[in-house]
């Protein structure tokens, strides 16, 4: 068994040095370069805003909905957006603009472009009564079905799940009237919603126009 | 097996589920990578199918073809580099500008792994594919009439006009389609330029009756002694060389692709037989203002501008002498004839005046290769004729290759270029070279080692 260890090994080492070799001679001068500039890679990275082109995209992506579904409010709120990518010059006016953005782009997917409904949000029931569709058993199952949509393909950095996941339940049960007594996100002095649609295009619209979208 | 060892059995289970919990956290943190590889190289998320391969070349430590796979991407043209060089393509450098053709020769340089040196000299020129131009004859009316229209109508109706050089409705046309695979490369020097109208006749009266009879006459392609990159497109010409003097043109390469402003690079050792007649020598009476301030730029800008004399936006006189006319400026370029914007101001009849005949040419000269200046790195000739020959120089400079770096290190690492991080765009301009100047390498590269845990790949 021992000598069959040993005879293991020296395969392993013949081969490794066999494989060094052949990539010794393989070695450009690009390669070369090229570990120059991992070494040299702690240079520094730091946050980002995509731009108004890249903003209106990517929501595009994120939704399936086509950019000219969306022409005329793009006009509207281009001139607000981020011209470039530089997080020091957002301001408040840019957050407006990419919130109403992001509102027309949920009023095609939720409310008039059912395939595209159908192939991002999978899952969703968005003709039952809210009592129904948005249950607080299914509720975390709903919010998961937006996180997958909206921010794990943009998000560049981890999301905290559970922390997303109930803040999305809360906005639901307010948005229902379930518990205005600690509201957060819907003022106590509006109406219970009462149909689903509404319910899910405000969670769309937040999602769509938050950080984990718009910053990269 | 287990039935044996208990306490074995225990452990094979939670290293077992170690393994796979760590792996499933690899995996997590590995298509995290992937996310912010391709957001920050094409700006917009990836599908669903781009970030599965991404992924896999990450698991198989090749983040450096994951970062070339995010360069394939649609976006990475219509979005990234379209920002980036739009940016380019005027004063106030703003990236919300209508596509022409200096911007999207960029692009197709970029995108068909052109050097990019050659931005700046090669004989290229890119358009829509063939089959996109729809009845350009529809320009005209039955009557042969131009027919005038704003640009937004053109392409509404359903026509896409052909590439002209006295017009950006093609361009216009052009930015509603995917750049990376509409654009087609062309030669400047073998593209026809567009057609012009020959007045043959002219029976109106006054009370109007009667009409003008054109004619059109195909315009020929750009005199190959003018070809050189984008600084013989329309696009740069509207934006540098329109009125002025042209040493607007110069100020901005050496602010793009040598990453200086003028300001920077201030020399008053340089001698000042070059500076023009149009600049004073006494300012507000002091000649030691010009000693002392003007020089600084002027006596290495001046020298360095000949190249341009001979270039100028505007609408072609010559085709007016013969009666015929264009729809709207253009670039022109007439061998030999420097332009009379550059003659025009005669403020101190010492200065280097193209009018003499010994200097009317498009010689330029570098007198930065010594004092602070020298540190721009130039390679090769540091003199020579025309527009060619000042792009070679150029793009031979090690402050190319090097702002080149520093251009693309904004765009993905989004990080402010500091002295700290000067061995690092030292380390990609060298890069860059090896690569036989490919951008899109360079994007990837800059990618990995930036926006990965530990580069590699």
């Amino acid at each position: 068994m021992r000598s069959l260890l040993v005879a293991f090994l020296l395969v392993h080492l013949a081969c490794r040095t066999e494989t060094e070799n052949s990539t010794q001679a393989d070695v450009t001068a690009a390669d070369i370069a090229y570990d120059a500039i991992i070494a040299e890679s702690k240079a520094s990275r730091s946050a980002a805003v995509r731009n108004f082109r890249e903003i209106d995209l990517s929501l595009s992506m994120l939704t399936g909905i086509d950019p000219s579904a969306v022409r005329s409010d793009y006009r509207v709120v281009s001139s607000m957006l981020p011209l470039d990518n530089s997080l020091s010059s957002f301001n408040g006016q840019m957050q407006v603009g990419v919130f109403r953005l992001a509102g027309a782009y949920c009023d095609q997917l939720i409310n008039k472009n059912t395939t595209a409904r159908t192939a991002v949000l999978p899952g969703i029931d968005f003709s039952s009564p809210p009592a129904e569709a948005l249950a607080p058993a299914v509720r975390a199952e709903v919010a998961e079905i937006f996180i997958d949509a909206f921010w794990r393909r943009a998000a560049s950095v981890a999301i905290a799940q559970k922390d997303t996941v109930a803040s999305i339940e809360t906005f639901i049960a307010e948005a229902l009237g379930e518990s205005r007594g600690s509201t957060r996100y819907v003022d106590a002095g509006d109406p219970p919603l009462q149909s689903t649609p509404k319910v899910l295009f405000g969670i769309c619209n937040a999602m769509l126009a938050s950080a984990p979208v718009i910053f990269h | 097996m287990c039935r044996l060892r208990e306490g074995t059995c225990l452990w094979v289970v939670v290293i077992s589920l170690a393994v796979v919990l760590t792996a499933a956290e690899h995996r997590t943190e590995l298509s995290a990578t992937a996310v912010r590889m391709h957001n920050r190289i094409t700006g917009v998320p990836p599908s669903a199918e781009t970030l599965t391969a991404m992924v896999a070349l990450l698991e198989k430590g090749e983040a450096r073809q994951a970062a070339l796979l995010a360069t394939e991407s649609a976006a990475f043209y219509n979005l990234k580099l379209r920002n980036m060089f739009g940016a380019w393509s005027n004063v106030a450098a703003n990236p919300n500008v209508v596509l022409n053709d200096m911007i999207a020769t960029l692009i197709g340089i970029v995108r068909d792994d052109i050097p990019f040196k050659e931005a700046l000299y090669g004989d290229y020129l890119y358009t829509a594919r063939d089959d996109l131009i729809v009845d350009p004859q529809q320009h005209f009316d039955t009557e042969g009439q131009p027919i005038t229209r704003d640009n937004q109508s053109w392409c509404r109706d359903g026509i896409f006009p052909a590439y002209r050089s006295d017009s950006n409705e093609h361009y216009y046309c052009l930015q509603a389609h995917d750049l990376k695979t509409s654009l087609q490369q062309q030669r400047q020097s073998e593209t026809r330029r567009g057609y012009w109208f020959r007045i043959e006749g002219d029976t109106r009266r006054s009370d109007g009756s009667g009409r003008v009879h054109w004619s059109i006459v195909p315009e020929g392609a750009m005199p190959a002694a003018a070809v050189a990159g984008i600084l013989s497109t329309r696009g740069f010409a509207d934006a540098y060389y329109s009125a002025g003097t042209n040493r607007r043109a110069t100020a901005f390469v050496l602010k793009y692709f040598l990453c200086h402003d003028l300001e920077q690079l201030h020399d008053v050792t340089v001698q000042d037989s070059f500076i023009r007649t149009d600049v004073h020598r006494e300012p507000g009476g002091d000649h030691q203002l010009f000693k002392r301030r003007c020089i600084g730029c002027h006596a290495g800008l001046d020298a360095l501008s000949g190249w341009s004399v001979y270039y100028d936006f505007d609408k072609d006189p010559v085709k007016f002498v013969d009666r015929g006319r264009y729809l709207g400026k253009q670039l022109i370029y007439r061998n030999g004839l420097v332009r009379g914007k550059i003659t025009r101001n005669i403020v101190y009849a010492g200065g280097y005046d193209y009018r003499k005949p010994e200097n009317a040419n498009d010689m330029f000269r570098n007198l930065w290769t010594t004092g602070p200046n020298r540190t721009l790195g130039w390679r090769g000739k540091t003199s020579g004729n025309g527009a060619r020959e000042w792009g070679v120089m150029i793009t031979s400079s090690k402050a190319f290759s090097s702002c080149m770096a520093t251009h693309v290190q904004r765009q993905v690492c989004s990080a402010k270029v500091n002295p700290a991080a000067a061995r690092f765009t030292t380390a990609l301009a060298h890069y860059f070279e090896s690569e036989q100047y490919n951008m899109r390498k360079l994007f990837a590269a800059t990618a990995v080692s930036c926006l990965t845990e530990k580069g590699g790949g």
